[in-house]
């Protein structure tokens, strides 16, 4: 079952992916265009750190995290801020978001070129295991999936700031008037969200081995597709679509590599025939009466 | 004028009025009834591609390209049907795009729709002849003319130029409507209008329906100037500059969105032509794209009506003396 195991890597990468676009949306209400870009951001981050200051590539993906969040808040706090404050519609802040993210990606093809490059890694031998064929390396990459998503669920559910997060989410007047520091809490969730988003970026460039600047703009789709598939705003949605979308688009791909997108996408178009608002809905429907505001 | 700069001028002419139509088309949606069609360039692709099949005879009679639904059908009729198929999959696309109750999740399965059709096209060729696309579409009446290229461009571009005063006409009923009051009510609070009991899905489907069919009449207009049709020119890329020029010119603005159509999509994009060629390939493009990128937020934070903005809209009720009261 080799196509299993590339299955869980990409479901891996997915997920670190669509849980932080799934926490950016719940918290801000943003449909965040831009996150595709924010990921190729990470992965330039540990390009530099790999082969320019001759790093190994796990400090590569801690800097493409460091970037990703240092990215992805600058951008709430200098853009979608100041742009919700100004009264814009929700509807035209995917506008919003899908300019900065044209800036983004035209940014860095500008700087970078269009060519492709790669880590500099080892090559190493692939480990049969459980009948999958896996390197060490996507065994790493799968260990820090788990383990940001443990974390996450620790933060999310056990912590004071956690709870505050989930209450922002539900509903941020509410919480506001709770004594939550909405401003704060939401900024750190960017935080933390664009550094799963670097992370993914750096895992994703990992996993292709050659990458350009349109490496996360590509994936975007699919991760959107995920974050849909388990109702957007719900991380463990997140995670569930992550987990199906990746293991069944990667068996589709030994088929027919063309099969690998079609496959995610009509995932995508089942569920939202059969559950219009995605797996797990939860809160949606408060968030509706939020948005029409 | 030497007949290389009439041409040139021909053919900037008539992608101003195709433009002119589409930005119609998406600003009807975007702009009056808020609805993002991510996938509006998938429109105006299918109106090409429905003409051009139309007018080029059946497909077994081609040596060198396959397509679907081949037939040689006098002028208008290609166009008119392009028009309906355009509508079609409107429809067709929004009974299954707007099944999301939030507009902006409706906005990413247009795009995830959009995406799919750029994948099926180029991976199954016997339908649409994959990357290739067609060649060789015939012009309508260019028999007719015995002066040459250039007295058929011209005669084009009065075509094209009757299209467009056609559906300004509609497209300037429509939004002096009743329904364009809807519409724009749905753009402003979707849930108050449906609390009014006004069917807030059925409005975007219809507005859908039209918009798309609008598209794909651009789409008609531009393929059989052009004569070729290719996957690649209808790109994501090509919504993105709709959206720039709808925004600069001023959502919700008929006359300002033909604004912004001349000056995004014709004088910014013709600029960059006779700009030094610096930097690799591709460089150019890319700052262009950060350009548009910028104009997009500097308007929206700026100027969120654009150049001309929406005309404001009031609506008093008839002032009735109250019966027995003071005249």
């Amino acid at each position: 079952m080799p196509g299993l195991g590339f299955g869980l890597v990409t479901a891996a990468i997915l997920t670190l992916g669509s849980v932080g676009f799934s926490l950016q949306f719940g918290v801000s209400n943003i449909f965040n265009l831009a996150y595709g870009d924010v990921m190729t951001v990470g992965a330039f981050a540990a390009y530099l750190v790999n082969t320019v200051g001759h790093a190994s590539i796990w400090l590569g993906m801690a800097a493409g995290a460091v970037a990703g969040s240092a990215a992805s808040t600058a951008i709430n706090t200098f853009v979608y801020r100041p742009f919700l404050r100004r009264g814009t519609a929700l509807f035209a802040m995917v506008m919003v978001s899908l300019a900065v993210g044209t800036i983004l990606e035209n940014g860095i093809q500008a700087i970078a070129g269009p060519s492709y490059r790669g880590y500099r890694v080892t090559p190493e031998k692939s480990l049969h295991l459980l009948g999958m064929l896996l390197t060490a390396r996507q065994l790493t990459v799968m260990a820090i999936a788990v383990a940001c998503m443990t974390a996450l669920h620790v933060i999310l559910r056990y912590t004071r700031i956690g709870r505050a997060m989930r209450a922002t989410a539900a509903n941020a007047e509410l919480a506001r008037s709770c004594g939550v520091g909405t401003g704060r809490v939401t900024t750190l969730a960017w935080a933390v969200s664009g550094a799963l988003c670097g992370t993914s970026g750096v895992a994703l460039a990992l996993n292709l081995a050659s990458f350009n600047f349109t490496v996360g703009s590509s994936f975007l789709l699919v991760v959107v597709a995920s974050a849909v598939f388990g109702s957007v705003g719900q991380p463990y949605g997140a995670m569930a679509g992550a987990l199906v979308i990746g293991v069944a688009s990667e068996l589709a791909a030994i088929v027919s590599p063309s099969l690998k997108q079609v496959v995610a996408f009509v995932l995508l178009a089942i569920i939202l025939l059969v559950r219009p608002n995605g797996l797990w809905p939860g809160t949606y429907l408060q968030k509706m009466e939020m948005a029409a505001r | 004028m030497s007949s290389a700069y009439q041409y040139y001028a021909i053919t900037l002419l008539v992608y101003f009025g195709v433009n002119t139509i589409a930005c119609w088309g998406l600003n009807l949606q975007y702009g009056i009834a808020g609805v993002l069609n991510f996938a509006f360039i998938l429109f105006q692709s299918l109106g090409a591609y429905i003409a051009s099949v139309l007018s080029l005879g059946p497909a077994e009679g081609s040596t060198f390209q396959t397509y679907v639904l081949g037939a040689t059908l006098p002028f208008p009729v290609p166009w008119l049907v392009a028009t309906a198929a355009g509508g079609l999959l409107a429809l067709a696309v929004a009974a299954f795009a707007l099944r999301p109750a939030r507009r902006d999740f409706q906005a990413m399965v247009m795009l995830v729709v959009s995406i799919i059709a750029a994948i099926l096209v180029v991976t199954e060729p016997s339908w649409f002849n994959g990357q290739r696309g067609l060649a060789a579409v015939p012009k309508p009446f260019v028999d007719h003319f015995s002066g040459g290229l250039i007295q058929y461009g011209w005669f084009y571009v009065a075509m094209t130029g009757g299209v467009c005063l056609l559906v300004y006409w509609f497209v300037h009923r429509m939004t002096g409507s009743p329904w364009g009051l809807r519409l724009r009510a749905m753009r402003e609070n979707a849930e108050a209008l449906s609390s009014l009991g006004v069917n807030v899905k059925a409005e975007s489907v219809k507005v859908y329906v039209v918009g798309g069919a609008m598209a794909a009449l651009s789409g008609a207009v531009l393929v059989q100037f052009i004569g070729g049709w290719s996957p690649g020119s209808w790109t994501i890329n090509e919504t993105f500059l709709y959206f720039v020029a709808i925004i600069v010119g001023g959502a919700g603005n008929n006359a300002g969105v033909v604004l912004g159509a001349a000056l995004v999509l014709g004088l910014f994009q013709e600029a960059l032509r006779y700009l030094p060629a610096f930097g690799y390939a591709g460089l150019a493009e890319s700052i262009q794209f950060m350009a548009l990128g910028v104009l997009i937020l500097a308007f929206l934070w700026w100027r969120p009506g654009g150049l001309i903005p929406e005309r404001r809209r009031t609506y008093r009720a008839p002032r009735r003396p109250a019966p027995g009261g003071p005249t």
